[in-house]
């Protein structure tokens, strides 16, 4: 049986006393496109660190491929891309350089993939040649990506990759990683506040709150499923099949979200609405 | 090429970029410079098996310099967290290269000492210690500062000094004290490079606020409220100063770097006194005056690296280029900061003379030694030159590099002095010194043309 690309279990991460993440289990299975939700300081970009074992976990225990992340053997890492929040490229080379310097460390490297996203990236003769820290942040970003995407991974690991891209970039890029990534049936984890982007290439979500996968599936289903509950207390008293939070208003009325639809819809004074990505993300990590 | 030796290369080459473009260009030829300068003088000295020594240990030196002082510092920028994870190899090769080139130039130390009948047994041991300390010391690795401990050789007593002298100078003692040496390298330099991880995002940080543009001082991280206060009770006098407000855009580092120069010289001057109270330093007078020239004239190096700390505010730069004070014309402007860049140089510089001469006067030196201590400090001016120079063209080059190119510039003119006292039949500085001061006038006057020529110098490196 093939391992998954990431299996984590009771992972557990504390800066200080501040727990963010709290027992975490997570398994991401082979082909699998997960979009990665969460607050800012939810802890997302904490979640990947740790998962591909730049940082150390206080607790629990991280598998990739099937191996631990103290024992990745060079061929699983060869399987790895990772595009940071932050652009982590050597800013004293030039674009070349440095795509030169890591193709001499990968022991396939996709050069014609290389080339095209270059050209179609925008990025001509002057411009690769050029230092890094002279590049933009979109282009040190796009840079970034065509690193992460150079040696054909298995497994895509994005910390926000489109932040700093403009709309044509974000367009341009997640058409790159419907055709390119995905269809190639590549594993990718990616975080992001766009949820349009999300809603175009990922067929998963994870939501990540209070340190754990608070809510995960598929994004269709999800969205099927998700509704908001509006009623007196007296008859949303009991907690209701699927409940994911429950709050009083000031005028004494309920208001429930429910995951999995609501047997409700019919019920007098009981209003039922479906709820849309951006509603889903606010209530779910409120 | 096989594909390790290929990774190798790169990795060699990305380190030192790091560092300056041009660092590996200036180490080879220093090294082919100097060890030839060297061995031909001292072969025609001492003879051909000593002047093969000194070439032997000449080309050693400065490879151990560039590896703690180049190097090393470039490969742990290259270390990210998530390239020492993720990369296959990367980390255990630029960990084999490390040690490799470590080791290579320890051999070729070790063969050169062979070679030179009058060299200290201990020489060895406290380069081995001393390049490890220096560098684990550099990516803020506590426990480096065990290495560091051969430093304070010089304040043993005497009979402590002849004792450790006598016990290396035994037979196998040598060889023993080296491969006890070699021991700790292969976990030293792996901590110098972890493999993710809580402490390498430490490291990473330590890193940034030491050589990075963008962060504050390492050092003065917990006094930055003490500048602010300073800044603001200087306010007023700024006014009337437009060149010391545009010194100020280099932010609180440069105070504090005058402070600590201060604080440090008179400690230094104070601990060496104390020292040399009794005869140690006046029995030997002319050596000692020499390491102590030296190490006083450490203090300089910070004061030529001034553009290495003006590219670390860019952005107030721009607020002062703004402010109604500065001057609107770009020579003028230029010449402003030229002027207070090079009083300022001057002024650490004279501290450090200062203090120099006091410590020869207080260990015994009179007459004609003081006058050699005063041409020593001297032949260090034209380093101060390098802080002229077309600032909003010019790449941020780094702080290491600062101090080897002021080095360069201090060496000129003793080198040229030897030939000319071995010609002319005078004293070495007596030659020397008119030579650095001519090299200094040109240079700072070349220099401080082109500056003036040049487009507005703030905010720093924006044309680069």
């Amino acid at each position: 049986m093939t391992p998954s690309p990431i299996q984590m279990c009771g992972v557990a991460k504390q800066f200080g006393s501040k727990a963010i993440l709290d027992n975490l289990d997570w398994e991401v299975r082979p082909g699998q496109v997960v979009g990665l939700l969460g607050r800012n300081g939810a802890g997302k970009s904490t979640l990947m660190e740790c998962l591909l074992g730049l940082r150390e976990t206080d607790g629990g225990s991280v598998l990739l491929f099937g191996e631990p992340l103290h024992a990745l053997t060079d061929a699983t890492r060869a399987r790895i891309g990772y595009v940071p929040q932050k652009s982590d490229l050597f800013e004293w080379m030039t674009a070349l350089q440095m795509l030169d310097y890591f193709k001499a460390m990968y022991p396939r490297w996709n050069d014609a993939k290389v080339a095209s996203l270059l050209e179609r990236w925008g990025f001509d003769g002057l411009m690769r040649n050029k230092p890094i820290r002279r590049l933009s942040g979109g282009e040190q970003q796009r840079l970034s990506i065509i690193r992460a995407l150079a040696h054909d991974p298995d497994l895509l690991v994005l910390d926000e990759p489109a932040s700093a891209l403009d709309p044509a970039g974000r367009r341009s890029f997640l058409s790159e990683l419907v055709d390119g990534v995905i269809e190639q049936g590549t594993t990718v984890v990616f975080s992001t506040h766009i949820l349009t982007d999300l809603e175009r290439v990922a067929p998963d979500v994870a939501f990540l709150k209070d340190g754990r996968i608070a809510l995960q599936g598929e994004l269709d289903t999800l969205l099927d499923g998700a509704r908001r509950v509006i009623g007196p207390a007296s008859v949303l008293g009991a907690a209701l099949p699927g409940e994911l939070r429950r709050s009083q208003a000031g005028d004494g009325s309920v208001c429930v979200i429910v995951q999995g639809g609501s047997a409700l819809a019919d019920t007098p004074g009981v209003r039922v609405e479906p709820l849309g990505l951006e509603d889903l993300f606010i209530e779910v990590t409120r | 090429m096989s594909a390790r030796l290929g990774q190798y290369r790169m990795l060699w080459q990305a380190a030192h970029a790091q560092i300056h473009p041009r660092a590996q260009t200036v180490l080879w030829s220093s090294i082919v410079i100097l060890t030839v300068a060297v061995a031909s003088l001292m072969g025609a000295v001492y003879g051909v098996l000593s002047g093969l020594g000194w070439a032997l240990c000449t080309s050693a030196g400065l490879m151990l310099f560039d590896w703690t002082m180049a190097f090393v510092p470039g490969a742990l920028g290259l270390n990210t967290p998530a390239n020492a994870q993720l990369v296959p190899a990367m980390r255990a090769r630029l960990v084999e290269l490390v040690l490799l080139v470590w080791l290579a130039a320890v051999g070729l130390l070790a063969a050169g000492l062979q070679l030179i009948p009058a060299a200290s047994h201990l020489v060895l041991p406290f380069t081995m210690a001393g390049t490890l300390g220096v560098t684990t010391l550099f990516a803020g690795v506590g426990a480096g500062l065990v290495l560091m401990l051969p430093f304070f050789f010089p304040y043993l007593t005497e009979g402590w000094q002849g004792w450790l002298r006598d016990a290396a100078a035994q037979p196998g003692v040598m060889p023993l004290l080296a491969a006890a040496m070699v021991l700790p390298v292969v976990p030293v330099v792996r901590a110098l490079f972890p493999r993710g991880g809580e402490r390498h995002w430490a490291m990473r940080e330590h890193l940034a606020r030491l050589s990075d543009g963008s962060g504050s001082s390492a050092m003065f991280d917990d006094t930055g409220r003490y500048s602010i206060r300073l800044f603001l009770s200087r306010r007023t006098r700024g006014r009337g100063a437009p060149g010391a407000l545009l010194l100020r855009a280099l932010g609180p580092n440069l105070y504090y770097l005058m402070l600590s120069t201060t604080i440090g010289g008179a400690l230094a001057f104070t601990a060496m006194t104390w020292h040399a109270r009794g005869t140690a330093i006046a029995d030997e007078s002319v050596p000692t005056m020499l390491k102590i020239g030296g190490f006083m004239l450490c203090f300089l190096f910070p004061a030529v690296a001034v553009p290495f700390w003006l590219a670390r505010t860019r952005g107030e730069q721009a607020l002062v280029r703004l402010a109604p004070v500065s001057p609107i014309d770009p020579a003028r402007f230029n010449a402003l900061l030229a002027r207070a860049m090079l009083r300022h140089g001057l002024v650490i510089w004279a501290w450090a003379s200062a203090v120099s001469l006091l410590l020869a006067l207080a260990s015994g030196a009179r007459g004609v030694e003081l006058v050699w201590q005063a041409c020593l400090c001297c032949v260090t001016l034209p380093g101060l030159a390098l802080v002229l120079r077309d600032h909003a063209r010019a790449p941020r080059w780094g702080m290491v590099f600062y101090g080897v190119a002021a080095l360069g510039l201090s060496c000129i003119s003793p080198i040229v002095a030897m030939f000319g006292a071995k010609w002319l039949g005078w004293p070495l500085w007596s030659i020397a010194t008119p030579i650095a001061l001519v090299l200094t006038a040109m240079l700072v006057h070349r220099r401080w043309r082109r500056m003036c020529e040049a487009p507005m110098a703030f905010p720093v490196g924006r044309l680069d």
